[in-house]
């Protein structure tokens, strides 16, 4: 039974309640970084790690924490955290630092983690809160892997562009052709292409719930 | 009464988060330095082009201050052999990127007996705030672009033809980043003049001193 609750835990964040599909959180940066497949996938794993760390964290203090000053307490522990990593990483794994280093200050303002905080972690034991934050953490890394490939693809004509000299995979590296759709590479392709995937979802979401009803009345699939 | 506490408990968690991170910055720091000082030097190497051979960069940099490589202190680092200077790596530095400020670093040849200009080895962006997916094909491990300054010298193109094409010069704009392009040409073109006239005084100075040009203007 309670590793049902945890698989849902998981589950939930990469599907039912996606950061960045249904949530609409965490926007900034997910908008900002998406621009090629390399940067995506190291702020997603970046963002991953920061998730894991503060919801383990502040689900283990959360009867320390007073519910009063609960938001900046939570933000004072985040902020120490990811700090904490950026240091840590810096100093002893310098290259992983070269790939996620920028990254990893932007995920302070990232409001999925202070939402994952009080919305989840404070609220529940410690596996059930690391449970979440790995289905959250995930659920962001493959929307952002998959909103970096399209605009790199439409937008520069590769994919994975980079993977050589910043994760030492020089194999992913994909040339498709010459075309540039330059729109897709600056911001509002960002939000035209996430658009297009909310909608897909929801569109999605909509014949499932008809399709597992079974109502006659189909006129509003 | 209550509320007390949570203050209390807040402060208490203030004070963890301050200690905690004042160990690990502590204990990071001399690891971090390490790290940019290897940076460094993989730097130094990368913009020497075919001089890296040379004896390693001369230790101390010196420090000099002109507007023409920009605001605030450079470093100026000189390799060579057998004390002879024949490779120089300035910090340059311009204002004029799409998003402002963008820091290079120039490695570059400086004017023998049988070479009457500097000549540039190589050029790399080391921070910029330029637009994803446009300007930051000025960086080397996006673009190619910034290796055309490799060779060429205040001779050859002419002074005159330090431009974008489309300002009727000798180099190629990036693509969508005219801005940028024009920006990194032009410094360029600034530093190589400002080595061609101060060269001797830059390889004869003292390791370490700091100098000051002012403009001639």
């Amino acid at each position: 039974m309670p590793n049902e609750t945890l698989t849902q835990d998981v589950r939930s964040g990469l599907w039912q309640n996606n950061v960045g599909l249904v949530q609409l959180l965490g926007l900034c940066p997910l908008l900002a970084v998406s621009t090629n497949a390399v940067n995506a996938l190291a702020l997603g794993l970046a963002s991953l790690l920061a998730l894991l760390a503060t919801s383990t964290a502040i689900s283990t203090l959360r009867r320390f924490i007073a519910d009063e000053v609960r938001i900046p307490a939570f933000v004072t522990l985040i902020a120490a955290i990811v700090t904490s990593i950026e240091l840590a990483m810096h100093a002893w794994l310098p290259e992983l630092h070269r790939v996620l280093g920028i990254f990893l200050p932007l995920i302070v303002t990232n409001c999925a983690v202070l939402g994952r905080a009080e919305a989840k972690a404070a609220r529940v034991a410690v596996p059930r809160a690391a449970a979440d934050a790995l289905g959250m953490g995930l659920g962001f890394l493959w929307l952002l892997v998959l909103l970096g490939a399209l605009r790199e693809v439409l937008g520069q004509g590769t994919l994975f562009a980079g993977a050589g000299s910043l994760l030492g995979w020089p194999g992913l590296e994909m040339n498709l052709g010459q075309h540039r759709w330059l729109l897709m590479s600056l911001p509002p392709g960002a939000f035209f292409l996430l658009a297009l995937l909310v909608a897909m979802r929801q569109k999605w979401q909509a014949q499932q719930r008809t399709t597992t009803t079974m109502t006659a009345d189909t006129q509003h699939a | 009464m209550i509320r007390w506490r949570a203050a209390f408990r807040l402060g208490l968690l203030c004070l963890l988060a301050v200690l905690g991170l004042s160990l690990i910055a502590e204990f990071s720091a001399p690891g971090i330095a390490a790290q940019q000082d290897a940076q460094r030097r993989a730097m130094l190497a990368s913009v020497l082009g075919d001089a890296r051979q040379l004896d390693d960069p001369v230790s101390a940099p010196l420090q000099v201050q002109s507007t023409d490589l920009g605001s605030g202190i450079k470093q100026v680092w000189r390799a060579g052999r057998a004390q002879h200077i024949e490779a120089l790596v300035l910090e340059a530095s311009t204002e004029d990127g799409y998003n402002g400020r963008i820091d290079v670093l120039i490695g570059l040849r400086l004017p023998d007996a049988t070479r009457p200009h500097s000549e540039v080895l190589a050029v790399r962006v080391i921070a910029h705030h330029e637009t994803p997916g446009l300007g930051d094909g000025i960086e080397r491990e996006r673009s190619p672009w910034i290796d055309q300054f490799v060779g060429k010298s205040l001779r050859a193109p002419a002074s005159a033809q330090w431009a974008v094409e489309r300002d009727g010069g000798a180099f190629d704009t990036l693509a969508g980043a005219t801005i940028s392009s024009r920006a990194l040409i032009e410094l360029t073109a600034r530093v190589l003049r400002f080595v061609d006239q101060h060269a001797d005084d830059l390889r004869d100075a003292e390791g370490g001193s700091r100098r000051e040009y002012v403009d001639a203007e």
